[in-house]
């Protein structure tokens, strides 16, 4: 089956069907969008219709093509054969010089600079550490951790092979935020390096991987940007499993569905993604936009612009979700997420002034309008849902010929059709995972099944409180507040009833108050709007449960991945080092020699 | 310049070079162009008119 299995069709990720493939796609959704439309006006034809009717059904619409455009991307990847990412002899080095840039903000040193070490050995066991000099481009604000990370770096400095190789910079002035840290960094030191593989502070990564990187750079020089796929690893928490479980299970799928669509138009997602300097610097300069934030100032949400400017000087930009050993920790509980994610919804919004940038290719524009909706959706599932109990509560609607308006086939296939929107392709994954050996590597199918359900269940439940907390980013961002930029905290994950009680009794408070209006005025939908309001108002409940980190030894029932079963080499080193250096003093100040480097380039 | 690691329990190879600074190797990074100063109307018309239809179709 492995070898028949549509190799004729999508084997190939270069094939020049893309552009067949994102019509297909686009058509397909709009076919179901415009379905979903036709259910709704179907349902109220017996009440005729009015200016409510008309509104939910253009919102059904809208929605209904950014779900089924999101399940496209699923779908697709199913069709395309897992291949293997890393070709040939992994040790075979690079001919070009590559930077490992890792930018850092306010970030625990130790975590970080553990990471560095063990990505260092792991070249190093190689012996291509003389093709990657890593650069460590502070931006923390924190006198404090400042400090740290100089009595950090100067450990790493110890490390085999990092004499002249390994560097730190800490601005003073963070202009331009994480882009602006690598500008700074071309500007002054890219002429010494023909490529820049771009990581985060949580980034790990295995030798091998960023030498097959580099090697793909060398092989192409029309490439100027090679993203990977990075998995999240080191998860503890039932949230931050969950996380982990889908970028492992599910995300490869729908990657490789983006990947069949993207042509030489392929997504930049900041970091684990390597990029050409030379290109980079002549293409992607970010410019201020006019006008004070969130809307103006500098660009937040850099990668879509750059990977866009790239694409519009010619060069290639492809993401390969195959490349293994590609990694990154994620956040532990819902408000680290929802911080992220208000950070990400500003930036998101932000490309509203780029639509119309010159020159830009139009996939690429589609792109922004994509990630525009990622955010905008929420609001208007919302305003779908309060239309929905005004229609039903409103006083000509509960007589005439609307009293006797019952759920019908055409509401019953609406909600059908969208349920399976959201779950098919992690139930048609699933089933692949039978044939393909996915299922056996996620702890066996029993395992894998329970943990797919799991998610399912778990994140329908999140769904209505990730509505609330999106919503508020998108209207605090429209009335021009700015969220700023918060440092992420990775590590610390519990959260207790009364911290999560004041981060979302708002969402409470507008769950109880929707579920006691329509049981009031509108009680005949009282069935369909409870799924939405019921873990709103239990919110504070899920958010510190499900932040609960569970001890390793205990066996867990749902979310196992095979880097929890099996961890990787770069993983095992990273671990073994962290805790080495977690059982050292660190609060000896660093050398007068470390001090007078950094100060000197600061 | 020789720095003491005794008790660190550290690979390392006993010497701690000051040659920790970045490269001095400047490179050019241009502002791009991202803000039409067109106005809204004008942007719309240019982008709908046939010959730009007809000339994006091949990106697509």
């Amino acid at each position: 089956l492995k070898a028949t299995y549509s190799d004729k069709m999508f084997a190939d990720h270069s094939i020049n069907n893309h552009v067949l493939i994102r019509a297909v796609a686009l058509l397909i959704s709009a076919v179901l969008a415009a379905g979903g439309g036709w259910l709704f006006i179907d349902f109220t034809a017996p009440g005729g219709y009015d200016w409510l009717d008309i509104l939910r059904s253009g919102l059904i619409v809208v929605s209904t093509f950014w779900l089924a455009w999101g399940s496209m991307a699923g779908l697709l990847g199913l069709f395309v054969l897992r291949r293997q990412g890393i070709t040939g002899d992994p040790a075979v080095p690079p001919q070009g010089m590559t930077a490992i840039l890792v930018p850092i903000y306010n970030e625990d040193p130790v975590a970080t600079f553990s990471r560095i070490a063990a990505m260092n050995l792991s070249l190093g066991e190689l012996g291509l550490q003389d093709r990657f000099h890593i650069a460590i481009l502070s931006d923390t604000t924190s006198p404090e951790i400042a400090e740290l990370e100089l009595v950090w770096f100067e450990h790493l400095l110890r490390e085999p092979g990092s004499e002249g190789r390994i560097f730190y910079r800490r601005r003073t002035k963070n202009t331009g935020r994480k882009a602006g840290n690598i500008e700074d960094f071309v500007v002054r030191s890219g002429g010494a390096y023909d490529y820049a593989l771009i990581l985060d502070a949580d980034s790990l990564m295995e030798g091998a991987t960023m030498a097959e990187m580099a090697r793909r750079m060398d092989a192409d020089p029309k490439l100027g940007l090679l993203q990977t796929l990075p998995k999240i690893i080191h998860a503890r928490s039932f949230f931050g499993r969950a996380m982990q479980f889908s970028s492992s299970y599910l995300s490869p799928s729908f990657s490789r569905g983006v990947m069949l669509m993207q042509g030489d138009e392929g997504p930049f997602w900041g970091h684990n993604a390597i990029v050409r300097i030379s290109a980079f610097a002549a293409s992607c300069g970010l410019p201020e936009l006019s006008g004070q934030p969130p809307s103006g100032g500098h660009i937040l949400s850099h990668d879509y612009v750059e990977a866009a400017l790239l694409t519009r000087s010619g060069w290639k930009v492809h993401l390969d979700p195959n490349i293994g050993g590609s990694y990154e920790e994620g956040p532990e509980n819902l408000i680290e997420y929802a911080k992220r994610d208000r950070r990400w919804c500003q930036g998101n919004l932000q490309h509203r002034r780029l639509l119309l940038a010159p020159g830009l290719r139009i996939w690429n524009r589609f792109n922004f309008l994509q990630g525009i909706m990622a955010y905008m959706a929420s609001p208007l599932w919302l305003m779908l849902l309060a239309a929905s109990i005004f229609a039903a509560a409103m006083p000509e609607r509960l007589t005439g010929r609307w009293a006797f308006m019952r759920p019908t086939d055409s509401v019953w296939g609406l909600v059908i059709g969208v349920t399976l929107l959201l779950i098919l392709p992690k139930l048609l994954i699933l089933v692949r995972g039978i044939f393909d050996g996915q299922n056996r590597s996620f702890g066996g199918m029993v395992m894998a099944t329970a943990s797919v359900f799991a998610e399912i269940v778990f994140s329908s439940l999140l769904a209505p409180i990730m509505l609330m907390l999106q919503t508020r980013a998108v209207v605090q961002v429209l009335l021009g507040l700015d969220g700023g930029w918060p440092a992420t905290r990775r590590s610390e994950s519990w959260l207790d009833l009364r911290d999560a009680l004041a981060a979302s009794w708002w969402i409470v408070m507008i769950g109880a108050f929707t579920l006691l209006t329509t049981l009031l005025f509108a009680p005949r939908i009282g069935m369909w709007v409870s799924p939405a309001v019921l873990p709103m108002i239990v919110a504070p409940l899920l958010i510190a449960a499900s932040s609960r980190a569970k001890t390793l030894a205990r066996p867990h029932l749902f979310f196992t991945t095979p880097l929890e079963l099996a961890p990787t080499p770069v993983m095992i080193e990273r671990n073994r080092i962290l805790a080495t250096w977690s059982v050292q003093p660190s609060t000896e100040p660093a050398s007068i020699a470390v001090r007078n480097t950094v100060r000197a380039q600061a | 310049m020789g720095l003491s690691v005794e008790g660190s329990g550290m690979k390392h190879n006993g010497i701690l070079s000051t040659h920790s600074a970045l490269p001095d190797a400047p490179m050019a990074m241009p502002k791009q162009t991202l803000e039409r100063r067109d106005t809204l109307i004008s942007t719309l018309r240019s982008a709908l008119s046939l010959r730009s239809v007809f000339s994006v179709l091949p990106w697509f």
